[in-house]
């Protein structure tokens, strides 16, 4: 464990999950062929007001997908209800989800991660947002992976198939691709469904 | 933990077999325990030899072929469809894969755990059964019996009595001396309140059976006294079978006799009488009331009509699930009792109209199907004629009747429900009405110079059968195909090549097999892809065992199992492919409508895709088989 190595240093004083987190990601190994494929759902399009609800996430190691390790949390935003989104993700709506506090969601969302390679469609998004909740709740820390995009993936294959592609951004929404290569949505506008379907997307087009 | 890609993938697997047959709470379990595998077209989900991985495989989404890499070539064993279960071999057995499994397009596979997968299966008889019936991509067919099995259990009690062996009977014991005379029998049967009583000769053999119906037409009638002795009203045709049979088989004999009573023995010794009466309890919807409706009928209009009683007999014990061989017997023999019944009325018609019947005898055949006992639904009617030799001048008149008698049947069994042949094969064409070395010379001609025509014919005629008028003539036409086939031995390689003809459908995978044109696009066609593969087979290799007796398929095979020893499996195998064929064909048929010869792809369920494809697998086999039997490769 890099607990020790980290408390003598000057930074603050993270939970033990950030400092594996920096050793799994600063260390010489490199990074692992590995994937995580995520969604998030969050309550508004604006990354810097958005509030998150759930994060969803799969792993794929060697072109496979191990269903049971697979991620699904959801935040307790303190709000006591409903938002202008929650008829679109249903998550409030259920009200049978199990709600955490940001932090151990976070947290737990680290070490889910290691040093995979993160995946997302329209992975700015996705990435912009948790990387504002970490620094609101662990000034300093963002995620460090790196980040392969499926929308931006397609459209190099694109691309490649057809140099004088004229590019249109509806034929790349997650529907749109989902359509064409022909993936059955597994449960749209919930993050671990969303996050399914980018994965199998993700290995068709890789 | 559950989690909705684990719910989602338990929806899609519960829909398929065996999946279909497991608790939901244990398709959730292994569906959290999922794997879920992406490969490229041209990868291999395991490669032959290759140690077995502890999973099951299920393929989500595309296709995969399992191949056998044999001398340095690839052959495809099976096509694995959507659906459907593979790496089954290697689960059951702990061995390495005995086959690649290749992706002949992007292919997302489920690979479900056998830590999880094998509990359920050793604990479920439902799942166990499909593995152990081979119903999984790849497996080999272990027989149908699991199938039977398992249909049996869900079928009625009606069906079980056909084929319970018969242990006791219900009716008591009777024998008399010979010397008895009519009152005294007539006395004890009726203080033993039976129905029949059976003449036992000094040595105990016996001789004779009196039934109630011989004391009334013969005593009442007046043809005997009640002094006379008891042997003069006896009946002397005695049908004799051993005790503990199913009783599916005397009803048959019962049927293809014509007897009311059956003597039964034990270890040889006389053991009592079965009788119909003791059946009619026991069946429901019973075959003799048909026939002796056909017997009994005194007009065409009546003949006709009861043979539509056959089609919901037909139906009802389809749903039971009576042996498919049993059945078929049942209906050859109310069939050929229609047959005969119209040829009476036909003889009689012409000689009311003045055409003297010509003095010599003639003999009746049933062809093709008919002439197999393969007959379960209405379909075609091909049949001829033989007829004996007369002197030239003769010779026109008595064609002339023949033809006459032929097409009068002909009508008749179109109005009862027999379609006219297509092809014009019938008695009332001059062409099939011919005398014995007419015939002869056909099938010498046929034999001799085996052109594509001559093949067809050589199909379709080669199954003859008696059915009525002189069995000599029928004979004589025996005697002459063997005696030609031996002398001809090339023949059958050109008979073997053509039932090679027709590959052995291997898969319905992406309509593979789906006849590409014409009014039947769409549809799969089960008598030209499946069963006239395995009958052409059983013909040629039957004719070149020098039998020529056997018609029946499934007999044929049988024989041929019994012949050679060393190939007894693979013609098990037919045995039950073609009975499981027919049984398709005939249900296809009757919910449909129609022949049950064309069968719309896209309406057959799953699990009669992998119960039909594995029903294919012998005729793969036996293709290949007298491919190198007679050289075929060789050959042109």
């Amino acid at each position: 464990m890099g607990f020790k190595f980290w408390q003598k240093s000057t930074k603050p004083d993270y939970p033990e999950e950030i400092l594996d987190y920096f050793e799994l990601n600063n260390s010489d190994k490199g990074v692992s062929g590995d994937f995580v494929v995520l969604d998030t759902e969050a309550s508004s399009l604006r990354i810097d007001r958005a509030d998150l609800l759930s994060v969803g996430a799969v792993k794929i190691k060697n072109d496979s997908v191990s269903v049971k390790d697979s991620f699904h949390l959801f935040i307790d935003t303190g709000k006591s209800g409903m938002t202008a989104n929650v008829e679109i993700h249903e998550i409030m709506a259920s009200g049978k989800e199990h709600k955490m506090e940001p932090k151990k969601v976070l947290l737990a969302f680290l070490k889910y991660i290691g040093n995979s390679i993160l995946v997302a469609q329209h992975a700015r998004y996705d990435i912009g947002l948790i990387n504002r909740y970490l620094s609101e709740h662990f000034p300093g820390v963002r995620l460090v992976n790196q980040v392969l995009d499926t929308a931006d993936l397609a459209i190099q294959k694109d691309q490649r198939d057809n140099p004088d592609l004229k590019f249109n951004p509806q034929n790349y929404s997650l529907d749109a691709l989902l359509e064409r290569y022909k993936i059955e949505p597994l449960e749209r506008h919930t993050a671990l469904g969303d996050a399914y379907s980018t994965a199998l997307l993700f290995l068709k087009i890789k | 933990m559950a989690n909705i890609i684990s719910s989602k993938i338990a929806d899609f697997i519960i829909r398929f077999p065996p999946f279909d047959k497991v608790a939901r709470e244990e398709i959730i379990r292994l569906s959290e325990e999922a794997e879920v595998l992406y490969f490229k077209k041209g990868q291999l989900v395991f490669q032959q030899k290759e140690k077995a991985k502890p999973f099951i495989y299920f393929l989500k989404e595309g296709e995969i072929l399992l191949n056998e890499n044999r001398d340095k070539k690839k052959v495809l064993i099976d096509a694995c469809d959507e659906g459907e279960l593979f790496g089954v071999r290697a689960m059951l057995t702990g061995n390495p894969y005995v086959f690649e499994a290749f992706c002949q397009e992007e292919s997302l596979v489920y690979a479900f755990p056998l830590s999880i997968f094998k509990p359920i299966l050793e604990s479920n008889k439902d799942l166990s059964l499909f593995f152990a019936a081979g119903l999984a991509s790849g497996q080999k067919p272990s027989g149908f019996q699991a199938i039977y099995q398992q249909n049996k259990e869900a079928g009625g009690a009606d069906f079980l009595s056909w084929q319970r062996p018969v242990e006791e009977l219900s009716e008591p014991l009777i024998c008399v001396k010979p010397t008895v005379s009519i009152e005294e029998a007539a006395r004890e049967i009726t203080a033993k309140s039976s129905n029949a009583l059976i003449v036992k000769d000094e040595q105990g053999k016996a001789v004779g059976i009196v039934t109630d119906t011989d004391f009334r037409a013969k005593v009442g009638g007046g043809i005997a006294l009640i002094s006379d002795p008891i042997t003069k009203i006896m009946s002397i045709q005695l049908i004799s079978k051993e005790l503990g049979l199913p009783l599916a088989e005397y009803v048959i004999s019962m049927l293809k006799q014509n007897v009311k009573h059956l003597l039964i023995t034990k270890n040889e010794e006389v053991y009592g009488i079965f009788s119909q009466q003791s059946l009619f309890s026991q069946l429901q919807l019973n075959p003799f009331s048909i026939l002796y409706s056909i017997e009994a009928a005194d007009s065409l209009e009546k003949l006709c009509s009861y043979r539509n009683e056959v089609a919901s007999f037909l139906k009802y014990y389809l749903q039971q699930n009576l042996k498919i061989s049993v059945l078929s017997q049942l209906i050859t023999t109310i069939n050929d009792a229609l047959i005969k019944k119209a040829i009476k009325f036909a003889i009689a018609a012409l000689e009311e109209e003045k055409y003297l019947k010509p003095d010599v005898d003639f003999a009746w055949i049933s062809l093709g199907s008919e002439g197999r006992e393969e007959q379960l639904l209405q379909t075609d009617q091909d049949n001829a004629i033989i007829f004996g030799e007369v002197d030239a001048a003769q010779l026109n008149y008595t064609r002339e009747y023949f033809i006459q008698l032929g097409r009068r049947v002909n009508d008749t069994l179109h109005q009862a429900g027999f379609e006219y042949c297509p092809a014009n094969m019938m008695a009332g064409n001059p062409d099939w009405c011919l005398t014995i070395s007419e015939w002869e010379k056909r099938f010498q001609g046929w034999i001799r110079t085996p052109e594509k025509q001559a093949l067809l014919m050589a199909t379709i005629f080669f199954d003859y059968r008696y059915i009525y008028g002189d069995q000599g003539l029928v004979e004589r036409l025996d005697k002459h195909l063997k005696t030609e086939i031996k002398s001809n031995r090339i023949f059958l390689n050109y008979l073997a090549k053509n039932a090679t003809q027709n590959p052995a459908p291997l898969s319905f995978f992406k309509n593979l097999i789906v006849e590409r044109s014409g009014a039947h696009k769409e549809d799969f066609d089960l008598k030209g892809r499946a069963l006239m593969p395995l009958a052409d087979i059983a013909r040629v290799l039957c004719l070149e065992a020098g039998n020529i007796t056997i018609k029946n398929t499934v007999e044929r095979y049988l024989f041929l199992a019994q012949q050679d020893k060393s190939r007894k499996e693979v013609f098990i195998d037919a045995v039950q492919a073609y009975e499981l064929l027919q049984h398709f064909r005939a249900s296809e048929g009757i919910r449909n409508d129609d022949s049950g010869r064309f069968i719309p792809i896209k309406e057959i369920s799953k699990f009669d895709r992998q119960v039909l494809r594995n029903a294919f697998e012998p005729i793969y086999a036996l293709q290949q088989m007298i491919e190198l039997k007679f050289q075929l490769n060789y050959f042109n």
